[in-house]
């Protein structure tokens, strides 16, 4: 029986190409949240030489002091090429919405998808962060997975 | 697709094992584990250490974890550090920017686990670039947890 990473390499083989799979992590980065309510939006950019097999998202919050800050709510809101990957309830806890804990974990227990995201080379991920209770100095998302480097055969 | 349970560590390494026999190798796997110290990240700074690959086997890193004190030795719950990987032998970095230490290693018992093992070959380094960004001095290890894969040619 295959593995997945076999079965990764199958469906590129089946396309006319070989492929390199190497574990990568991209990062969305609010360093300078002020210490007040926000609504800022950054845009991730998949590099051009690799897709990108996402797997699972971690956060790190901090309100200035080494500790977590897990209370009031935020709205992580992903785009990619225009499909929202949430629904845009701010008040909703689930997964993507609600507390910043609902749409990741740290590496220890990170939020992992029941089945991964495929963002093509080339491609962008927007990702809005809006806290309207709770107040952040700086907010660290990484979305972790594999670059699926491709070579023709 | 697939699932992401498919990812285990362990069919990774049985598909690499078949690898190396394709290349006419046999392999054998052992626990290992590389470390680096920042003894102190001091506060407010940057700083740079390598993860040295032994020149015995290759390294596939399969998990994460760390662990922080303050100066005076009191544990430290994700402290603010901002880190990047890079292997210095492809100049590939591990991610598009610095992240949160937290993002990538977890701890002991709940490590930071790689969907997709790393695969460090013999004789070859990984930097790894701190930056503190709390006032206070930080003691962090960072320990990169895996397989050493001794090869020896097929019978």
């Amino acid at each position: 029986m295959r593995n997945a990473v076999q079965i990764v390499e199958d469906d590129y083989a089946a396309q006319g190409l070989g492929v390199e799979l190497l574990p990568f992590f991209y990062c969305a980065e609010f360093p300078t949240l002020g210490g007040a309510p926000q609504d800022v939006t950054t845009i991730v950019a998949v590099d051009r030489d690799s897709d990108f097999i996402w797997f699972d998202t971690r956060i790190c919050a901090y309100n200035g002091s080494p500790t977590l800050r897990s209370r009031g709510y935020v709205n992580l809101r992903l785009d990619t090429q225009g499909r929202n990957l949430t629904e845009q309830n701010l008040g909703n806890v689930a997964p993507f919405g609600g507390v910043v804990f609902g749409v990741g974990g740290q590496a220890m227990r990170p939020f992992v998808f029941h089945d991964p995201v495929v963002l093509p080379a080339r491609s962008a991920l927007v990702v809005r962060f809006t806290s309207l209770v709770e107040s952040f100095t700086d907010l660290h998302v990484a979305f972790h997975g594999m670059k699926a480097v491709t070579v023709r055969r | 697709m697939f699932d992401f349970y498919d990812f285990t560590a362990a069919g990774f390494l049985d598909s690499l094992g078949d690898l190396y026999e394709k290349k006419g190798y046999a392999v054998q796997y052992l626990p290992f584990v590389y470390s680096v110290d920042f003894f102190p990240l001091t506060a407010s700074s940057i700083a740079s250490r390598q993860v040295e690959i032994n020149a015995d086997a290759d390294f596939v890193c399969c998990a994460l974890s760390y662990i922080a004190h303050t100066s005076t030795g009191n544990n430290i719950v994700l402290p603010r550090v901002l880190l990047s990987l890079v292997i210095d032998n492809n100049q590939r970095a591990l991610t598009s920017v610095p992240t949160a230490l937290g993002n990538l290693y977890g701890t002991g018992p709940r490590p930071g686990n790689l969907f997709k093992p790393l695969i460090l070959p013999a004789n070859s380094t990984m930097t790894i670039n701190a930056q503190n960004l709390d006032s206070a001095d930080r003691n962090i290890r960072l320990s990169h947890v895996g397989v050493k894969a001794f090869l020896s040619r097929a019978a």
